[in-house]
């Protein structure tokens, strides 16, 4: 269907829908919406049902709703910095990613990132499963990537000596599954029981998943806690779980030992073009000239197409909230459970009961829209969620162990699908947007296919011979003997000094974090790296004694300290500082 | 002049009504005699411990804790308290050490509630 | 290897008392996890410590101090800045310090005091962002107190624990402004004293019924939506309320820090949080003993000084001779009492036993009474009992003599 077949069919669906203040433009299989609708909702709901539309590519959706935030420029720095090969926007899983896969060639390749630590976007939100890609919908690109991904993930992991199992995870269909249909509990229960297993068992076989399916009786034994609701069980044994700021910062550190240079605190403000052709990034720090670009910001993706003139898309971001419990419920399951649902609804799309790489039972993540790039609040409403979604896939849980929750945004376009490609309109300029779960899984794949584009958009690739793929083995006294950990101590007292009781981190790990390759110079980024503050106190006992540390290992006076990002300092000063403006009233 | 007072001699936290007439007093609501004691000392002349903290040099902690000796007029913790952030005073230091005489007149000696050693000795 | 007689885990007060007790009959090791003794009472630099055991109210570094003085002075082994990692019912201690590296002390009685801790605000699910300014209230105090740094300068706090209580007055003192304490209870969970004395003193209001029920805040604390709750405790959303400020205090409660207790699977009280213990202190695992907030939150140090007193005696007797246990009364909480400690009492023999316990309800003119079986033993009245306010009443050794069933039970009871 060309172009204007396209407009044809969107035409009527506004006309259907009574949308009256909607212009429609198509060009190369990408709808431009342009006027006024009278909520965020309908703003969805209209970009939504035109990126379902078969041959549409991207939809980029302009349209005015009421307190719609409009964002100042920033401005760029003039100075130089000189020539790159490529310029990749973005240090989440994918940049990182792609900008590993790039240090294999002989290139000066630019990662910018507009946050203080690498994987604080999406990345750092994500839930750390490692899809099988049995959820998707068959002959997507998320679909192809995910499953290609994951076969590419342990070997990854093992170069970065990053923590990845294969835990192995339950799909389980019980008699809530089909509650929605009202349909007679004999009919349900036999679907559930029987024609779900076998649709998700023969899909599997269509994709080379490894999946068992597994009696009540079975499941109940190997399961003990799992709702006595439940019908059936399919066991797919290759499920993994990473941590996904672990893995992401070992590809950028990895990238970076291989020449990557990574530039933080950096954000990108425009990409100049000429004749249609990527010449220079302008950022924050200042210019890099160079003439291919990676678009990996996550959220921001179309907004960087944007300043290139490549705006082939639309985020909406999609809120995702997660549960995380003490480490006393971890024996309640063996493996990750997931319970399917039919109909899939708006707010509930899987998710379940996981563990995550440390042990802990983690709830979620919920899904919800959000206008907001920055909403990363969980509400009362999405902690409710939760608790009625999750909650009946256990018996007797004991739910009062939460010891921390948060949320994430996904990077969601109106085509739901991964968009991975060069710009039809500006030649160097490489999409990797649209990333939504199975993001993180396919994220190895995603780099690889990115490369090819680059080569395919003119890019001179040369195989390095002194590419190390491999990455140092942090030091993570917790997972080691008695006899082991003697030993470290000898060499290093610091490694005996516990600074974080409830996860029992070290003050040596914490140094190393603070000195390493992307030195963690926030609370947050040395609890991303360390554990420390993730445990049950939540920092109530290790805060002061890791600002000290930071303090003292660095330049930055105490009362500076941040959490995260410039902003969010954890004090306003010295004590004492508030009495000074007092000394007057005395 | 009138005011309500909450005991805080027992559990029981009686809110008592005090009453002042000239020289007389006249107080309601209490249930015992510690109570009445309590609320015409809260009415006439309210006194507290002061504590806070007083800046260190050279010490192993930044901040000395310190109190008054004795109680002093409610009205003026406040302002000592400001008086006291003023000052520094050089480790070492023994509990008991007196810091600052005589504050804002009260007749209260302000003294160190801990030691604390200088950095060079450990 | 070291050895020892008796290891105690903790030097807060509890440990510190159970030390030097301890050591009047035994060779002890103390191990502290931080650089200096004390526990919390060196960030406690309000008055009101001691006046039960020394007649007079001292702040908490001055009573930290008279007992780091005396320690000093005794031949305790002390090892700060150590970190129990392992323990178990052979009393083998694994432990960790930058100077000896991985210890493995073997003992023959352990006394735990760790203490307790915050709990936090995943805990009571407060929804909204995660900006910095959050802060519980005992963290709170080690950072203005002792590392001289100042949380914010607008503060909400969110229960009315003595922590939290005591942080509004602190505050307000370095110059911040105390937007106002929010309880979701429909009473203050503080004593009455710092009630009066840190917010009625400052003009500092209390609202009770009210909870915070969002954060606001992208980088740092913006503000917080406090909401009346109902009787049932949920928020009313008409009533909601936006308190522009850059803090948040949580003083909503503390909870036994049992971590290392249950490596050893020693039998809990559900409602304690912490050990089981007998009246010499003793948990369920014989010659491991406990103390302190370990046990339960007490109110008042004077108190934990005074057990803590009695797990070190009973310690170090348990090094020199095994005791028999020959009986086991189970003290039992009834009508209106949350929880007892000791849960338990072994021995009858005893000069006197000093029972601990709160109540569930207020009640004014109420009998605290005790029952062996159906028989009354003993009876204490009180003009009122709160939830706040520990009570605890001491059984005579004639009482205790005369006692033949197995349970003892204690009733709170209203005189009309």
């Amino acid at each position: 269907m060309n172009d204007k077949g396209i407009r044809k069919n969107i035409e009527k669906i506004i006309l259907k829908k009574k949308f009256e203040n909607v212009a429609v433009k198509v060009e190369n299989k990408v709808v431009y919406l342009t006027g006024k609708v009278n909520s965020y909702d309908a703003f969805l709901d209209l970009g939504l049902r035109i990126g379902k539309k078969k041959n549409v590519e991207g939809v980029v959706n302009n349209l005015e709703y009421p307190n719609k935030e409009r964002k100042e420029k920033k401005k760029g720095s003039a100075s130089k910095i000189g020539k790159a090969d490529v310029v990749i926007v973005g240090g989440g899983v994918i940049g990182s990613s792609i900008a590993r896969e790039l240090s294999k060639y002989k290139l000066r390749v630019i990662l910018v990132e507009k946050a203080s630590d690498v994987a604080c976007g999406t990345t750092k939100a994500n839930n750390a499963m490692v899809h099988t890609g049995i959820g998707e919908n068959m002959g997507t690109l998320k679909q192809k990537l995910c499953v290609k991904g994951q076969q590419m993930f342990e070997k990854i992991s093992d170069e970065l000596n990053v923590p990845y199992k294969q835990n192995g995870m339950w799909i389980i269909t019980t008699k809530d599954s089909l509650a929605k249909m009202k349909l007679p509990s004999f009919i349900s229960d036999f679907i559930a029981k029987r024609i779900i297993p076998m649709i998700v068992l023969r899909r599997g076989k269509k994709l080379g998943i490894t999946m068992n399916l597994t009696k009540r009786r079975e499941l109940l034994k190997r399961e003990p806690n799992i709702t006595k609701k439940v019908l059936a069980g399919i066991y797919s044994p290759t499920y993994g779980i990473t941590c996904p700021y672990l893995f992401t910062i070992a590809l950028a550190e990895n990238a970076m030992e291989n020449g990557v240079e990574v530039m933080l605190n950096t954000e990108v403000v425009d990409i100049v073009t000429k004749e249609s052709k990527v010449e220079s990034v302008v950022t924050t720090k200042g210019i890099i000239d160079a003439n291919f670009v990676i678009n990996a910001a996550g959220l921001y993706t179309d907004e960087i197409a944007g300043m290139a003139g490549a705006r082939e898309y639309t985020i909406h971001p999609k809120k995702g909230a997660t549960l995380i419990f003490d480490k006393k419920a971890n024996e309640y399951i063996n493996h990750s459970m997931s319970m399917l649902r039919f109909p899939r609804t708006k707010h509930y799309k899987g998710g379940g009961a996981m563990t995550t790489i440390d042990g802990n039972i983690q709830w979620g993540p919920t899904i919800s829209e959000t206008p907001d790039k920055e909403d990363t609040t969980v509400t009362t409403e999405d902690i409710e969620k939760m608790f009625e979604s999750y909650s009946p896939l256990l018996e007797d849980f004991p739910e009062k162990l939460v010891i921390t929750y948060f949320s994430g945004l996904r990077a969601c376009t109106f085509t739901e699908d991964f968009i991975i490609k060069s710009s039809k309109k500006i030649k160097g300029f490489v999409h990797a947007a649209g990333i939504q779960s199975p993001g993180l899984t396919a994220a190895p794949a995603i780099a690889e296919m990115t490369i090819s584009l680059l080569k395919n958009e003119g890019l001179k690739l040369e195989a390095k011979n002194n590419f190390d793929p491999y990455n140092k083995k942090k030091i993570v006294t917790r997972d080691l003997s008695n006899e082991e950990k003697k030993k470290l101590i000898e060499k290093n007292p610091q490694y005996g000094e516990i600074v974080c009781r409830c996860e029992q981190v070290t003050k040596g790990e914490v140094v190393d974090a603070i000195h390493s390759k992307i030195p963690a110079l926030s609370i947050d980024a040395i609890k991303r790296r360390t554990r420390a503050g993730m445990g049950r106190c939540q920092g109530g006992f290790c805060l002061p004694n890791i600002v000290k540390i930071l303090a003292q290992e660095t330049d930055i006076p105490i009362e500076k300290i941040l959490k995260n990002e410039g902003g969010s300092d954890l004090f306003i000063g010295r004590a004492k500082c508030l009495l000074e403006d007092k000394y007057d009233e005395n | 002049m009138n005011d309500d007072v909450t005991c805080i001699s027992c559990p029981l936290g009686c809110r008592i009504h005090v009453e002042k007439k000239g020289d007389r007093i006249t107080v309601v609501g209490h249930m015992c005699k510690k109570g009445e004691e309590y609320a015409i000392q809260e009415v006439k002349d309210p006194r507290r411990v002061l504590t806070t903290t007083v800046k260190i040099e050279g010490g192993r902690q930044c901040l000395l804790p310190v109190r008054s000796e004795k109680q002093i007029p409610k009205d003026l913790v406040k302002k000592c308290v400001i008086e006291l952030s003023k000052i520094g005073i050089k480790a070492p230091i023994k509990c008991g050490d007196l810091v600052y005489k005589n504050i804002l007149e009260t007749g209260a000696n302000i003294i160190a509630t801990r030691d604390v050693e200088s950095v060079e000795k450990k | 290897m070291m050895k020892t007689d008796v290891t105690v885990i903790g030097g807060g007060p509890a440990g510190l008392a159970a030390a030097l007790k301890a050591a009047e009959k035994a060779d002890v090791m103390l191990l502290e996890r931080n650089k200096e003794l004390g526990g919390i009472l060196p960030q406690c630099i309000h008055d009101g410590f001691g006046n039960f055991i020394f007649k007079k109210m001292l702040t908490g570094p001055e009573y930290a101090q008279h007992y780091i003085d005396k320690i000093k002075k005794s031949n305790i082994k002390v090892k700060t800045e150590t970190t129990v990692l392992e323990i178990d019912t052979n009393k083998n201690i694994i432990a960790t310090n930058s100077i000896d590296g991985i210890m493995e002390i073997q003992a023959e009685s352990i006394i735990l005091a760790m203490g307790c801790r915050e709990r936090t605000r995943s805990q009571i699910l407060v929804p909204g962002t995660r900006p910095a300014g959050i802060y519980t209230a005992g963290t709170a105090q080690r950072l203005i107190n002792i590392d001289g740094v100042m949380p914010g300068e607008k503060i909400v706090i969110l229960g009315s624990g003595d922590v939290g209580l005591i942080m509004a007055r602190r505050f307000t003192l370095e110059g911040a402004k105390v937007e106002g304490v929010y309880e979701i209870m429909p009473r203050p969970s503080g004593l009455t004293r710092n009630v009066v004395q840190c917010l009625d003193d400052y003009g500092i209001p209390l609202h009770l019924s009210h909870t915070v029920t969002s954060i606001k805040g992208k980088k740092r604390v913006e503000g917080v939506t406090v909401t009346k709750v109902d009787e049932s405790m949920k928020p009313v959303k008409e009533t909601e309320m936006f308190i522009p400020c850059d803090c948040l205090i949580l003083a909503v409660g503390l909870i036994p820090e049992n971590e290392l207790s249950k490596q050893i699977n020693i039998i809990m009280d559900e409602r304690t949080k912490g050990a089981t213990v007998n009246e010499r202190m003793e948990t369920s695992v014989p010659g491991i003993f406990a103390c302190g907030n370990v046990v339960h939150v007490y109110d008042l140090v004077d108190d934990v000084t005074i057990t803590a007193e009695i797990a070190g005696k009973n310690a170090a007797q348990y090094v020199k001779e095994k005791p028999e246990t020959t009986e086991e009364i189970q003290v039992v909480a009834g009508d209106n009492i949350g929880y007892v400690v000791p849960q338990i009492i072994n021995n009858r023999d005893l000069d006197s036993v000093t029972l601990y316990f709160r109540v569930q309800r207020e009640k004014k003119d109420a009998s605290i009474v005790v029952l062996d079986g159906k028989k009354q033993v003993f009876e204490k009245k009180e003009r009122i009992v709160k939830p706040p306010e520990m009570i605890k009443i001491t059984l005579s050794k004639k009482t205790l003599t005369a006692l033949t069933k197995n349970e003892l039970r204690i009733d709170v009871r209203c005189r009309k």
